[in-house]
């Protein structure tokens, strides 16, 4: 494809990761939104179109027809302002297409903002809700939560690959230390191997520790055609089959692969010239197959692999620590690789980081959505 | 039809809270899609393991282990 105009991320915005019993949605999807506007020194006379990426906030609050609700609150009326769901690569879908349409010309500034409220249900309905990301027919009948459907993932991959618990362990265990310095996660706690590996199971062979976290939060970005200090260098999604039983090898993610393929032909690079990356590590087993669909190292070694951390992976501590409210997590990845590029990861910069990458997936990968991100003007 | 992968879950929904923990398993068939279902309770497969299915229960197959 042809993309006339280039793209640059000009402002982010956060709210901290966690469990904000006296926030609602709309109001940390709101803190989000301003901050991004104001870091890209513009009012919301500046943007052109809304983008909001949200899994299931009717089902979590009550509330639906998200996106104007927050738009309208963040100053952002007379403008179109869509909501879209892709499960957990909600925002990352709807970044995929503000990027689009700014790269085609039709708008020149757009706000893309994630936003999930999750801790207002009780455990057992966050699950619940999280199911309706998977065949709930032939899935959630049965009782395959998603902790479940990655536990098989993983249970395969060691079948297949001799990935072990251990790998698994280090994956939970680098990720907690890096959350640990990052201001805005949601778990800033160091944990063990010993404490990674005794952890209360879940699923076999995932226990507590290698599981993501129950998180409100938002994200948000500014993206424009105009001159900006990250560029946007590719970004492609894709999509598969959403249930696991029609997968044809369930320890490849093969719509990761087609999307990172496909970015980095679009940015004319290969997986070498990435400094680093944030991937969507619902699971620590979902680690150990991006890294390995991200093509940064052979399939069936992600775990080694991840074990010997060649490169920084999740320097912001993930899903895992930084937290997973679901519908922000897209955005925040590319806010996140945005704050490393420009120099500003206070606490967690790392010395290296040109050129980054984002992954967000979609249930156990129907959606993938991989963006590049690189040094701009 | 053998276990092409499994796991036992020891955090299930609400609704299944009763049978935990209980196995899930993922089985192939020689000419067919693969099945999603459970172990029948008191057994524990493996994969690889050949199965059966040894009832349909509120349309959840559930296997045993084909010996």
């Amino acid at each position: 494809m042809n993309y006339m105009k280039e793209v640059a991320v000009v402002g982010v915005g956060k709210t901290p990761f966690g469990a904000f019993a006296a926030r609602d949605l709309r109001s940390l999807a709101v803190e989000a939104v301003q901050n991004a506007l104001s870091d890209a020194g513009i009012g919301p006379d500046g943007v052109q179109a809304f983008y909001l990426g949200n899994f299931a906030g009717p089902s979590f609050t009550g509330q639906s027809h998200l996106a104007p609700y927050v738009a309208g609150a963040a100053g952002l009326t007379g403008i179109p302002a869509t909501r879209y769901e892709a499960a957990c690569a909600s925002s990352g879908a709807a970044f995929h297409s503000a990027w689009q349409a700014v790269a085609h010309g039709v708008y020149e500034t757009v706000v893309v903002c994630g936003v999930e409220k999750m801790t207002c249900q009780p455990t057992a309905r966050v699950a619940q809700i999280l199911a309706m990301a998977g065949d709930v027919a032939a899935e959630g009948i049965p009782g395959a939560t998603f902790p479940a459907i990655f536990a098989m993932i993983a249970r395969r991959h060691m079948h297949q690959y001799g990935t072990t618990r251990e790998h698994l362990a280090h994956v939970a265990v680098k990720n907690h230390a890096n959350g640990a310095t990052n201001p805005y996660a949601h778990l800033k706690k160091i944990i063990t191997l010993e404490q990674a590996l005794a952890g209360k199971p879940i699923a076999e062979p995932l226990t507590l520790y290698d599981c993501s976290l129950v998180s409100d939060g938002a994200a948000a970005v500014v993206i424009s055609s105009r001159a900006g200090a990250v560029k946007v260098l590719a970004c492609a999604q894709t999509s598969d089959h959403v249930a696991l039983a029609d997968k044809a090898d369930i320890t490849h993610l093969p719509s990761v692969q087609s999307a990172a393929r496909q970015a980095y032909a679009m940015a004319r690079l290969t997986p070498k010239d990435i400094d680093f990356a944030e991937v969507h590590d619902c699971f620590t087993i979902a680690e150990i197959l991006a890294v390995e669909e991200l093509g940064f190292c052979k399939k069936g070694e992600g775990g080694p692999w991840s074990q010997a951390q060649p490169m920084p992976i999740n320097r912001s501590g993930g899903l895992k620590s930084k937290g997973h409210p679901v519908g922000a997590t897209g955005v925040a990845q590319i806010a996140d690789v945005t704050l490393q590029i420009r120099g500003q990861a206070t606490g967690w910069q790392l010395t290296k980081a040109d050129i980054g990458l984002a992954q967000n997936l979609g249930g156990s990968g129907a959606t993938s959505v991989v963006t590049i991100l690189g040094k701009g003007n | 039809m053998t276990v092409y992968s499994e796991t036992l879950v020891w955090s299930p929904p609400a609704e299944l809270a009763a049978l935990a923990p209980y196995q899930l398993l993922l089985v192939a068939q020689p000419d067919g899609p693969r099945l999603l279902g459970r172990t029948v309770p008191g057994e524990r497969l493996e994969i690889g393991d050949n199965v059966a299915i040894d009832s349909v229960v509120d349309g959840v197959h559930l296997f045993r282990k084909n010996s």
